[in-house]
């Protein structure tokens, strides 16, 4: 796992406020995320596909690579493709502590996470969660519903992260992980990437 | 004076409406602030379909297509933006305001979906969110949207426009 506060640098940050915040960049809604129970708004950068080639789909595709790949090269991540990668908006929802534990991908993989803008309210505000249960071991499904007490029940928190501007973790992709809900008057922007 | 009309399209272009602005084709833009420029511990989406004289997005066609420049009875249009924004965890009130203060230019604003929020104005009267509702008033007239706190999101269309009658 690695943490690297100063992941984005500060002129990068720059152009990332410029496009995000009242600026070009646009997003879609989307009814599901892990389920309906969690709308949210998102901007997909690069297309998931089962192919060897990476679908860029966005014009602001280059912004988020650079700044994830000077994260690879000063941490000395080698990857070979990159297999889905896109920015999103959570919103506040105050009625559950956490969102559905989930995977991102089926198959081996790293998941790198960029927080592009500070929460004002909490620490666990927009916290990210990775848990000690790892898929297929755990014997669960990809997305695991956090309506099923039960289910929820089994999970141990391994990490969890604060979200701060310019910060980037990476980890393990079949760790499962989720995120605490935005406190009200919160919103949560990340830049996802899953690559091997 | 504010107008009302309910049943504006009809369910049958109501639904596509409300459809497509929230298909993974129609995009939506960050304001960190609403209304003003100043901090508001809200945020929302935005989508300009008219501004400065020219259609801002390719959907501004699609729009027009339905025929809203005629049922508005439109002379001339200044600005036709749609605001999107979050359910809260209760109603959060957007600061009054006017949309501009141009003589004889009218707002109005189309609920695409049935919520809790509503369009509140400076004398105290309400005009709830009800789907497929139109509600014309004067530019001028302060007024201020709200978010809503039982459905997912709260998704409206505003009209600025002269009309082609004496206001």
């Amino acid at each position: 796992m690695i943490i690297d506060v100063s992941g984005i640098d500060k002129e990068d940050q720059s152009l990332i406020d410029f496009v995000l915040v009242d600026g070009p960049l646009n997003f879609q809604y989307s009814a599901c995320s892990t389920s309906y129970r969690f709308p949210f708004m998102s901007h997909v950068l690069v297309n998931r596909n089962n192919t060897d080639i990476t679908e860029i789909v966005s014009p602001f595709y280059k912004i988020f690579y650079d700044v994830f790949d000077k994260f690879t090269k000063k941490h000395q991540i080698n990857y070979n493709k990159i297999l889905r990668a896109c920015i999103n908006c959570t919103v506040p929802d105050e009625r559950y502590e956490m969102m559905d534990p989930h995977v991102d991908q089926e198959i081996d993989h790293q998941v790198c996470i960029m927080y592009l803008n500070n929460l004002s309210t909490t620490d666990t505000s927009g916290a990210t969660l990775i848990f000690d249960q790892t898929f297929p071991d755990a014997n669960l499904d990809e997305v695991c519903d956090v309506g099923n007490v039960e289910l929820i029940k089994k999970f141990t928190i391994k990490e969890e992260i604060v979200p701060k501007k310019r910060k980037i973790i990476c980890f393990d992709g079949k760790h499962y992980h989720t995120i605490r809900p935005p406190k009200n008057g919160d919103y949560r922007f990340i830049s996802i990437f899953n690559f091997v | 004076m504010i107008k009302i009309i309910d049943n504006f399209y009809g369910d049958m272009v109501s639904n596509a409406i409300q459809k497509g602005m929230l298909s993974l084709d129609f995009p939506w833009f960050f304001c960190e602030n609403i209304v003003s420029k100043s901090p508001t511990n809200n945020f929302q989406f935005t989508h300009v379909f008219y501004k400065e004289g020219e259609p801002k997005t390719d959907f501004y066609t699609d729009l027009v297509t339905l025929g809203v420049l005629k049922k508005l009875e439109i002379a001339a249009l200044v600005k036709i933006k749609a605001n999107f924004q979050s359910k809260t965890e209760s109603i959060i009130k957007n600061p009054l305001h006017v949309d501009h203060s141009f003589p004889n230019c009218l707002t109005a604003i189309y609920y695409v979906n049935t919520n809790n929020g509503f369009t509140y104005f400076e004398d105290g009267k309400v005009v709830e969110s009800v789907k497929d509702r139109m509600v014309i008033f004067s530019s001028n007239m302060l007024h201020g949207g709200t978010t809503c706190s039982d459905k997912k999101y709260r998704c409206v269309i505003n009209f600025n426009f002269y009309p082609t009658y004496e206001v």
